[in-house]
């Protein structure tokens, strides 16, 4: 018997997990439709960048429910001992969650997201809601929502899974915790960051006035009368480190959580 | 501490609250890992949570979990784990306890779902069966329905190790006891050594001139345990016993380990 991992096994674990998770699985599905319809009703607003960070947004909020409800298993006492004595390798439990938040999840979130917003633009009559999609920030579609959106979604997703695996109790809200704390920190980095690498003619844009995302390649500067501009750093090496830091994160997260749950007590 | 289990036996392990009797159950299942010592379960580590060692083992905790589905799609999606699960066992089972095989578990209540555990755990045939309190929050005819269930289903190559502290659950139905106490296993005998050594009685008049090890009353009346002295044969009362080691645990460990 492969005691690592055996396909066989993956399937009967994706094959219970979904049964057990039926009804949860349905309401995220449900979900995702959601974002459109809040969107027309209340953020009538319609630009590539708005598009693309309400995507990103949904996609984190959405996800992280999703995740916390489908893999409740993980942060209960009494269910955690029914998945540790579960006949399946830690690699395959640990496969498993990245299997359904990642290779189901998203593709599922992006088609009935994109596809629900572009019925709803549809039907109101508003621009083609993939004109929108374009281009977001020099890239195409497809490279702009792996990096701005599925990116830092995988990333999140290792801390809640590290998290899960690591702490006794209350893991979901310690591991939202450290995302806001992460996220504020990061941002409040960036702020001084780009502050250092931006010109706007000869002055720098007011540090206060920034609106500053992650990962740090871009920012805006909104001047007194509420206009904003958007900046683009010069510095070629701030994306790639970017994406090599959230990778090689995520990554260690997901190999932490595997030899955390190798080694979890109930 | 040190304690060997064979094959076939049923095992009662008894202790009071806290005396460490589900720690040692989390030991031996791989749930908790040894600070010092080894444990080994078959050719197994339990701390490595082997694959094949994980499909050996049932174990039915105190707290269960169960998914709101239903005692058939349960088996449909868990039952594979286990390769010896026998299906109809596991139907007649449920059909024996009582349980709805096609109702919710959602509009089940607590005792109905450890029942379906209890009889998926049986039905699972693993070599080793861990049960920690499984007749917490079950009733009467249940009790006596899962004492019944466990007899006569018993397979000669299987361990089944059963902790409580309700003793009383387990009378007629162990054929091993483990006294644990303050962590420590006083003592792990056969219930023919414990009648060996050991007689039970009830009632008010003691035979005379015997000195009891120990009396204490009970709803039906007075037992009492007395040495064993002339090859006497009596039910081993384990009630009695469990009290009378209570009152005083170095006699009685002597006696029975002696």
């Amino acid at each position: 018997m492969n005691s690592l991992f055996s396909f066989k096994r993956f399937r009967l674990l994706v094959y219970k997990q979904y049964n057990e998770n039926r009804k949860i699985f349905l309401i995220s599905v449900i979900l995702m439709i959601l974002p459109a319809i809040f969107k027309r009703i209340s953020l009538p607003i319609q630009n590539q960048d708005f598009e693309f960070n309400a995507f990103t947004t949904f996609l984190l909020v959405i996800g992280g429910m999703f995740t916390t409800m489908f893999f409740k298993e993980w942060s209960y006492k009494s269910r955690s001992v029914s998945l540790i004595v579960l006949p399946a390798s830690a690699l395959e439990k640990i496969l498993l969650v990245l299997f359904y938040t990642v290779v189901v999840f998203v593709p599922i979130f992006t088609i009935l997201y994109f596809g629900s917003n572009f019925v709803i633009f549809k039907i109101f009559k508003q621009v083609n809601y993939f004109t929108l999609l374009e281009q977001y920030r020099g890239l195409s579609t497809t490279p702009a929502i792996l990096l701005y959106a599925v990116l830092p979604y995988i990333f999140f997703q290792s801390i809640v899974l590290l998290f899960s695996v690591w702490l006794k109790k209350s893991q979901t809200l310690i591991a939202f915790g450290f995302i806001a704390l992460l996220m504020i920190g990061v941002t409040i980095w960036n702020s001084y960051f780009i502050h250092s690498l931006i010109r706007v003619g000869d002055s720098l844009p007011s540090v206060s006035k920034q609106l500053v995302f992650f990962p740090v390649d871009v920012s805006y500067w909104e001047n007194e009368s509420k206009i904003r501009t958007l900046l683009i750093t010069r510095n070629n090496l701030i994306m790639p480190i970017s994406v090599i830091v959230l990778t090689i994160s995520a990554l260690l997260f997901y190999v932490a959580s595997y030899f955390k749950l190798r080694e979890k007590e109930i | 501490m040190n304690l060997t289990l064979l094959p076939g036996g049923i095992y009662g392990l008894l202790g009071k609250n806290g005396a460490g009797k589900t720690t040692l159950l989390k030991l031996i299942c791989g749930l908790s890992f040894p600070d010092e010592g080894s444990i080994k379960v078959g050719e197994y580590i339990p701390s490595k949570r082997d694959v094949g060692f994980l499909s050996d083992i049932f174990f039915v905790g105190e707290e269960i979990y169960i998914a709101e589905r239903t005692p058939k799609e349960m088996e449909k999606y868990l039952a594979p784990f286990y390769p010896s699960f026998d299906s109809a066992l596991f139907r007649e089972l449920i059909k024996k306890l009582e349980v709805d095989y096609n109702g919710k578990f959602s509009q089940l209540s607590y005792g109905q779902k450890k029942k379906a555990m209890i009889a998926f755990a049986i039905s699972c045939k693993t070599k080793y069966l861990f049960m920690d309190e499984p007749t917490n929050g079950l009733d009467i005819p249940s009790k006596a329905l899962f004492r019944s269930i466990i007899a006569s289903t018993y397979d000669e190559n299987r361990i089944t190790v059963i902790s409580t502290h309700q003793v009383r659950d387990l009378q007629s139905l162990i054929d091993n006891v483990i006294i644990l106490n303050d962590s420590q296993i006083q003592f792990n005998v056969s219930m023919d050594q414990v009648s060996e050594k050991l007689i039970f009685g009830h009632g008010s008049l003691i035979p005379e001139g015997e000195e009891p090890l120990y009396v204490g009353g009970g709803e039906l009346g007075k037992s009492y345990i007395l040495r064993n002295s002339n090859n006497s044969h009596s039910q081993v009362d384990l009630e009695t016993l469990f009290n009378g080691f209570i009152s005083d645990p170095e006699l009685f460990t002597q006696i029975l380990n002696g």
